[in-house]
């Protein structure tokens, strides 16, 4: 198996230069690219788009939800790590719209990003309860409104079940025990639910055009 | 009440009016000869009739004189095969038989066999063509002057299309309009006092609806024709009573009308109505005489207080519905004077109708427009009141809407301060000093880059812990609980060290205070970072229970580690920020340690109120 690409946008210099080195480090990780703006991010997978990237949402020239978002569009198995302080939920959860499938803290220990990585290259995706709470409370189909796109709730029992329970504070070994799966299949779920939510807000953003007339 | 006025005015309009009678006078009879006999059928020419004039008063022309009377009229017919003709007679109060050429024509009802009669209304037949003969004829009318008080009225006698109109324009004066009167009257009189009654109106519309009442009642009179003989006698008492009760409720609304209200008019007006129907009731039929004369004459003088109270009225207010009234009370004086004096006899042409309801109708409805007018006067003033207890309503409202939101401005002010109040003081009492202690070590020298990174890193915790518990939208300690051990899994992985987590008996929510949880969060941090950095442990579980009635949230972390000297003042600062917080929640913390390890225990009363 070839070494995983990845490219690191990130526009403090210090983090920039620690991520290089974590990611350089590894054998089985290469650096494709390591920029300071949303504009050099775009010229890179203008050529190419790695199997990662690693974007610091917060971008002197922009969001870098629009990276992520470029990116699914021309490679949609195209895995987004997105870096933020506090790990808070509005950021987390716009990051996750845009296409992102884990978020990782900027001070988290070294070897954590690389093993971020390969957890995402594998199928699995993180999650904090607060984010799989908000998750659940986005995704439940509203019952007093009409059914969207989607029609109704997009999030199958099982992968309901799993976000209630992580939620709930269990980790992601107990939430297998409970269902009687791995934790490495929990995750797995919730990289599944990552992406139905980033479809699932374009649908509704589609919706919402349609209706508005914006779009024919 | 003014539209069954109006259909009454349009009645009168359409009814064939008096005046159409004069070309038909010519068929009028006035001279006659009458002849006292007790005959059954037509007495002979030969006896001695005595020429008579037509109308002929019993009371002035035969004194105390009772018996069969004949009257006997000649007149001239043109032959039989022309028109029909017709005899009509204006009045036959008492009844009769008429005869033509000694042929029975028809007979009108007389009093007897158990009936009281009296015709208010005229009486008309036509001729049949064969008993007519060309030039002389003969009617002949017997009548029985019972009670010697009545008359004889003028015979008409001629051809039927000219006669005809006549009969029917008394008829409808007489007769008919009494009906229509009584009708409306009576209606009225229900639905004004109903109305009145029910609704604590002024006396005003009640005296209204009495005297519709009485005027009603009253007017029966002329309606109602034969009664049994055994009721004769309530019949007239109720007559009286009609009238002078008509005579009593319209003199005191006038009189109040004029502003006079003295109690004692209206107990004389209540003495003298009843005084009359009273004497009937109880002098019987030997008081009728006395009665009809004299108290009605009565009645006549209270009709002379409605004028002076009408007077003054219009005089003192000058309002039209002053002139108003004062023209209808002359004009109801006018017509009781003429229909007393007509009923007793002196002066007036016994054959001329009464026209007191006339009157009477025109006074109730001048009255009736004014009250309704007055009544709608008052509706549109409580309407107006209405509008302005509305505005005023309305204007209280936005009154206390402006002070709510003012309040609730306050309110939120205060929120606002106090939240802050706690955010300063939760980054004077963690980040800050934190971040003193911190910058002393640092000037110290005491502080190499690594223990720097260190301090670094546990302000970063304090901070995320912060935002943690404090941002909007959390469900509380248990996702927090699950966002620390979430936060911390990578270290303790890097570190090689298993850490776990344990429910028991814990609810799906736990109502502890957001500031109450921070303080725990902060402790159980500090123990696994604790653990982190000096236990040296391979292993650390964290077991959240709730205990005991009334509950206790029960927080344990233990680990494998090295252990410490609980008592020694290197670790100390650590564990006595620790216990400051458990103070300050009003939670109890055990420490326990040795070599195999370090158990420490938190224990918080839920519901406490600190």
């Amino acid at each position: 198996m070839s070494a995983t690409s990845v490219l690191v946008v990130e526009d403090e210099p210090e983090f920039l230069r620690q991520y290089c080195e974590a990611i350089t480090r590894e054998p089985d990780l290469r650096l494709a690219g390591a920029v300071g703006t949303l504009a050099a991010g775009m010229a890179v997978i203008e050529n190419e788009v790695p199997d990662v990237l690693v974007v610091d949402l917060g971008l002197p020239d922009g969001s870098g939800a629009q990276l992520i978002r470029a990116a699914a569009k021309k490679r949609p198995d195209c895995d987004a790590l997105v870096v933020t302080v506090f790990g808070d939920d509005q950021h987390v959860i716009d990051a996750i719209e845009a296409g992102a499938t884990g978020y990782i803290l900027k001070d988290s220990p070294r070897g954590e990003l690389a093993r971020c990585i390969r957890e995402l290259r594998e199928g699995g995706a993180p999650i904090s309860p607060s984010i799989a709470r908000r998750l659940l409370a986005r995704m439940r189909a509203p019952e007093d409104k009409p059914a969207g796109p989607q029609g109704g709730s997009p999030l199958t029992e099982r992968e309901a079940e799993i976000l209630k329970l992580i939620a709930k504070g269990l980790s992601f070994a107990d939430v297998g025990g409970v269902l009687g799966i791995s934790a490495h299949t929990v995750v797995a779920h919730v990289k599944k639910i990552y992406r139905k939510l980033s479809v699932h807000s374009r649908g509704e953003a589609v919706f919402e055009a349609t209706q508005l007339g914006l779009l024919k | 009440m003014p539209l069954a006025r109006a259909l009454f005015a349009a009645l009168l309009l359409a009814a064939p009016l008096p005046g159409s009678a004069a070309e038909a006078e010519q068929w009028r009879h006035r001279d006659a000869g009458y002849l006292f006999a007790r005959e059954a059928l037509t007495p002979p020419k030969h006896l001695p009739w005595q020429p008579v004039r037509l109308p002929d008063r019993w009371k002035e022309n035969w004194p105390g004189i009772t018996g069969t009377v004949w009257y006997r009229v000649t007149f001239r017919a043109p032959r039989p095969e022309g028109e029909p003709w017709m005899v009509y007679l204006p009045r036959l109060r008492d009844g009769g038989a008429l005869f033509v050429n000694g042929q029975l024509l028809a007979t009108v009802r007389e009093p007897g066999s158990g009936t009281w009669v009296r015709w208010m209304r005229p009486h008309a037949f036509v001729v049949p063509p064969g008993d007519l003969r060309e030039g002389e004829n003969e009617l002949h009318v017997r009548v029985d002057v019972a009670s010697a008080d009545k008359t004889m009225s003028t015979v008409w006698i001629g051809p039927e299309d000219e006669l005809r109109p006549v009969y029917e324009s008394r008829f409808f004066w007489a007769y008919t309009a009494a009906q229509i009167t009584t009708a409306v009257t009576l209606a009225m009189a229900v639905f004004v006092l109903t109305v009145s009654w029910r609704r604590r109106m002024q006396l005003d519309y009640g005296l209204f609806g009495l005297a519709c009442l009485f005027w009603g009642l009253h007017t029966l009179n002329y309606v109602i024709e034969t009664v049994p003989e055994s009721w004769w006698l309530g019949w007239r008492v109720m007559r009286y009573a009609a009238t002078g009760g008509f005579a009593a409720s319209i003199t005191l609304f006038y009189l109040r009308f004029a502003g006079f209200r003295p109690r004692g008019i209206t107990r004389l007006f209540a003495a003298y109505w009843i005084s009359g129907p009273l004497a009937l009731a109880i002098g019987g039929a030997a008081a009728h005489a006395f009665v009809d004369r004299y108290y009605q004459a009565g009645l006549l003088l209270m009709g002379v207080a409605m004028i002076a109270g009408a007077v003054h009225a219009a005089w003192r207010q000058r309002s039209m519905a002053a002139f108003a009234l004062l023209c209808c009370a002359l004009l109801g004086l006018a017509g009781s004077v003429h229909d007393y004096m007509l009923s007793q006899g002196i002066w007036f042409d016994p054959e001329e109708p009464f026209v007191l309801y006339f009157a009477a109708v025109a006074l109730l409805v001048v009255v009736g427009v004014q009250l309704a007018d007055r009544f709608v006067k008052s509706l549109g003033a409580v309407e107006r009141m209405n509008v302005t207890l509305a505005e005023q309503v309305a204007h209280k409202e936005r009154e206390l809407a402006a002070n709510y939101e003012q309040l609730r401005g306050l309110e939120h002010e205060r929120t606002v301060a106090s939240e802050r109040q706690r955010i300063m003081q939760d980054m004077h009492d963690g980040l800050g000093s934190q971040l003193l202690t911190s910058l002393a070590a640092v000037e110290r020298g005491a502080l190499d880059s690594k223990g720097m990174a260190q301090v670094l890193r546990d302000a970063m915790d304090d901070m995320r812990l912060s935002i943690d518990t404090l941002s909007p939208g959390r469900e509380g300690l248990l996702e927090a609980l699950g966002n620390l051990r979430y936060r911390l899994e990578p270290r303790f992985r890097a570190a090689g060290i298993d850490l776990r987590f344990s429910y028991r008996d814990v609810p799906e929510r736990l109502d502890i205070e957001a500031e109450d949880a921070l303080q725990i969060l902060r402790m159980l941090q500090e123990s696994l970072t604790n653990v982190l950095k000096h236990a040296r442990a391979k292993q650390v579980a964290v077991q959240i229970a709730l205990e005991g009635n009334p509950a206790r949230f029960m927080l344990s972390v233990a680990d494998d580690g090295g252990g410490f000297d609980a008592a020694a003042p290197a670790s100390g600062r650590g564990l006595s920020g620790m216990r400051r917080r458990a103070e300050k929640i009003g939670a109890s913390l055990d420490i326990a340690s040795d070599t195999r390890g370090t158990r420490i225990t938190l224990s918080f009363p839920l519901g406490a109120q600190r």
